[in-house]
């Protein structure tokens, strides 16, 4: 069951439109309303002290965007850097951040009937962050609660709660 | 009413209090012997902006109290009636009650009528004749008399649209020359209106313009540059006519929006006046309260600064000329013991110097106790024995919780005081220093960056990064020889006339893979943070320039390393790093005052 503690855009029976991506051997769907721009990865600046899933950041056009790799953080597929690796960039909560996949590769349509619960184990995501799974073309696809997953403490793109001293002369 | 008029109320607001802001410095600085005509005019129409806006409005508290005002001001500007030092005292606490009235306005709360009547009365009481004034009274547009019809179709505009003239060819008009002035009031409205045609039109030559919009501004013209370098670097590959031809046009582009930058930039600039205007009120205030006499004089106003630092200036500020009001300036009979004038001066003081501004605070008081600092100190458990030079002494009142004041009063000394004052100051880059001669005055001066939106920074690299270092921050930058470098257990020190710098490296502080060279092979560059200086050991240093500094918390997080980010001429981005922070990590490096050479 999808938890109801995050957010869930998909709860009418319209049909949804998806980005489908690839990690590793398995193919991912996200809400392609978050979807800013599709872009190449290009080298990042690494950050200090950052968990290894944070490649860096980057300047898009003058605003310095963080990038994550998916691949690392849930240890699916090859982290590898070529000229078809792909960074999604992802408008969420007002804020621009980068997620770095294999391949982009198709954008679907998808009735709210259809979708099925997602599996309590066997997904590399935390069920958490999962709206549920469909079927196109005999494929199965996972589609991700992108939002939630973003604005996630693990990811640990945002300031977290406790504070910190480092600003005190 | 079937216009909505809520939507020009900000607009209204916004103007009144700016009005009412003149309206106080105008009364400040007026000669009471003999009122500048322009001063008093200046006065009147402030007033007069007021009353016609809060009319059309309905804000009738505002009304009310600024008409009453008003008729006391045209009878002062036609000579009708002196000005004293009670008048301008009473009209100057009737500005800050209509300023009261117009926050209360604003933020919707109850309007005390009791106290505005009793404002009304007072005014009317300093006003003889204000009941009868009948003719003198021009109505405004709201109960001309026909006769003056003429006199306020020019009057109607209330001051949004007033054309300068306005003003002074009223005066001339309605004015009925009042019996004891008649050989003294013709002289100055000749005067007024003589002087109106060269006069600026100071309000049409400023436009509002939303902060956000210019910060917009800011950072598209940052994009320019960069697209503007990259441009360069690509064109270095091309050979030939193309390339010259390319080159041409790249300088010129480079020149325009350096042109373009500088003056988006100065737009963010305002004139520290708007901080320092205030004071006048606020040691007029102040030596009443206190009974001391004190003059106050202000140098370079028009000294430009970022608007985002302006109004974190106003705080620090004031508790420094509190300060100097409450403990500086002694009160006259000691002044004349000390064989001192009877006036006290504090000297406030801007300029622009080496990409800097320094603000200075000055007083000609008895400057500070350099015993009873020590004192309160070692009580404070700050020092130890009282074994330190002067500027060291000076240094322990920016300590948390010290203050020196005898007595708590209301105008300084809780206590609470120049620790956050420099906290302040540092907020915004800054940085504060302080000077004092026993009998003679103290002083104190505050160093701020231009700006806070570009840096002028030193770009060092580590491995394959570049990193960026505050220009303000940095002594110098050297290679040192092996016999400069000391060690002590797993820290080392630089040795350099005279003085150990612990050297703090730059690929552990940000666990950078890279192997950290020996310091003799690296670059060191001595930095000096508000707490304590330190030697950063990097690879090498790739050059000083100008940086818009980014942040970084706007789509990611706070990283305690750095201050921010930058975007470089090649499109990439570069972190600016936080001295402050790798001060504090140097602190665990020896303290260097502890070695024995």
């Amino acid at each position: 069951m999808t938890d109801n503690n995050t957010p869930n855009p998909i709860n009418n029976d319209q049909q949804l439109e998806f980005l489908t991506f690839v990690i590793g051997a398995e193919t991912y769907a996200l809400d392609i309303m978050t979807v800013k721009e599709i872009r190449g990865y290009d080298p990042v600046t690494k950050v200090a002290n950052a968990p290894t899933f944070i490649k860096g950041v980057l300047n898009l056009r003058g605003d310095i965007v963080p990038v994550v790799d998916l691949r690392i953080k849930f240890n699916v597929g090859e982290p590898t850097y070529n000229e078809f690796t792909i960074v999604i960039m992802l408008n969420i909560a007002d804020r621009i951040v980068g997620i770095v996949v294999d391949e982009v590769s198709d954008v679907i349509k998808v009735h709210q009937q259809n979708i099925k619960p997602p599996p309590e184990f066997g997904v590399a995501f935390d069920s958490r962050f999962l709206h549920g799974l469909v079927t196109i073309d005999d494929d199965m696809v996972i589609l991700v609660n992108i939002e939630a997953l973003i604005t996630s403490e693990e990811l640990q793109l945002f300031e977290q709660q406790a504070p910190k001293g480092g600003a005190n002369g | 009413m079937s216009v909505d008029m809520s939507q020009f109320h900000s607009v209204f607001f916004e103007e009144s209090q700016e009005h009412l802001r003149d309206m106080e410095s105008l009364l400040l600085g007026l000669n009471i012997e003999d009122p500048d005509p322009e001063h008093l005019n200046g006065i009147f129409r402030a007033a007069h902006s007021i009353k016609g806006g809060s009319g059309i409005f309905g804000f009738d508290a505002l009304t009310g109290l600024t008409h009453v005002m008003e008729n006391m001001l045209d009878k002062a500007r036609s000579k009708a009636l002196h000005l004293d030092k009670t008048t301008v005292d009473l009209l100057l606490s009737t500005t800050d009650h209509l300023t009261e009235i117009l926050n209360a306005y604003q933020t919707g709360s109850d309007i005390d009528w009791g106290a505005i009547e009793l404002g009304i009365g007072k005014l009317e009481a300093a006003n003889p004749g204000a009941q009868t004034i009948g003719e003198d009274d021009q109505g405004f547009g709201f109960f001309e008399p026909l006769e003056s019809v003429l006199a306020a179709d020019e009057e109607d505009s209330f001051g949004f649209f007033e054309p300068l003239e306005d003003a002074e060819k009223a005066t001339t008009t309605t004015i009925e020359v009042p019996p004891e002035g008649i050989d003294t009031t013709p002289l100055p409205k000749i005067k007024a209106a003589a002087k109106v045609q060269p006069l600026p039109p100071a309000e049409a030559s400023t436009i509002r313009v939303d902060t956000n919009k210019i910060d917009g501004l800011v950072n598209l013209v940052g994009e320019l540059v960069i697209t503007q370098s990259i441009l360069r670097l690509a064109n270095q590959q091309a050979h030939g006519a193309l390339a010259e031809t390319l080159e041409n046009a790249i300088n010129e582009l480079a020149r325009n929006t350096r042109d373009i930058q500088d003056s988006v930039l100065s737009m963010r600039m305002l004139p520290i006046s708007f901080v320092f205007n205030r004071f006048p009120r606020v040691i007029r205030d102040l030596s009443t309260k206190l009974n001391k006499h004190i003059d106050l004089e202000i140098q370079g106003g028009d000294t430009e600064i970022d608007k985002g630092m302006i109004e974190k200036l106003v705080d620090p500020l004031t508790h420094l000329v509190r300060n100097s009001v409450d403990h500086g300036i002694e009160s006259p009979d000691a002044r004349i013991t000390a064989k001192k004038p009877e006036r006290g001066l504090i000297r406030l003081c801007a300029e622009q110097r080496s990409g800097n501004v320094y603000i200075h605070i000055e007083d000609d008081g008895k400057g500070m106790d350099r015993e009873k600092i020590i004192s309160k100190a070692i009580k404070a458990g700050l020092i130890e024995d009282d074994n330190l030079v002067d500027s060291d002494v000076w240094k322990l009142i920016f300590a948390p919780g010290f203050s020196t004041a005898d007595a708590v009063t209301d105008v300084s000394g809780r206590g609470v005081g120049m620790d956050v004052v420099k906290r302040n100051i540092e907020d915004i880059k800054g940085t504060i220093d302080i000077q004092s001669t026993p009998g003679q005055g103290s002083k104190t001066t505050i160093r701020l960056p231009l700006t806070l939106a570009i840096l002028d920074s030193m770009c060092v690299t580590v491995g394959d990064q570049t990193f960026v270092i505050p220009l303000l921050n940095i002594v110098e930058t050297m290679q040192p020889s092996a016999d400069q470098i000391k060690t002590i257990g797993n820290d080392r020190l630089l040795s350099i006339r005279g003085d150990y710098w612990p050297i703090v490296d730059l690929h552990s502080e940000l666990g950078l893979q890279n192997m950290v060279p020996a310091p003799e092979a690296a670059i060191l560059v001595l930095i000096e943070s508000s707490q304590r200086r330190f030697a950063l050991l990097v690879d090498a240093l790739a050059g000083q320039q100008q940086v818009v500094i980014k942040s970084l918390e706007q789509h990611y997080r706070r990283i305690e390393q750095f201050a921010g980010a930058t975007i470089m001429g090649d499109g990439s981005v570069a972190m600016i790093l936080d001295i402050e922070t790798l001060a504090t990590k140097a602190a665990n490096v020896e303290s260097p005052e502890e070695v024995d050479d």
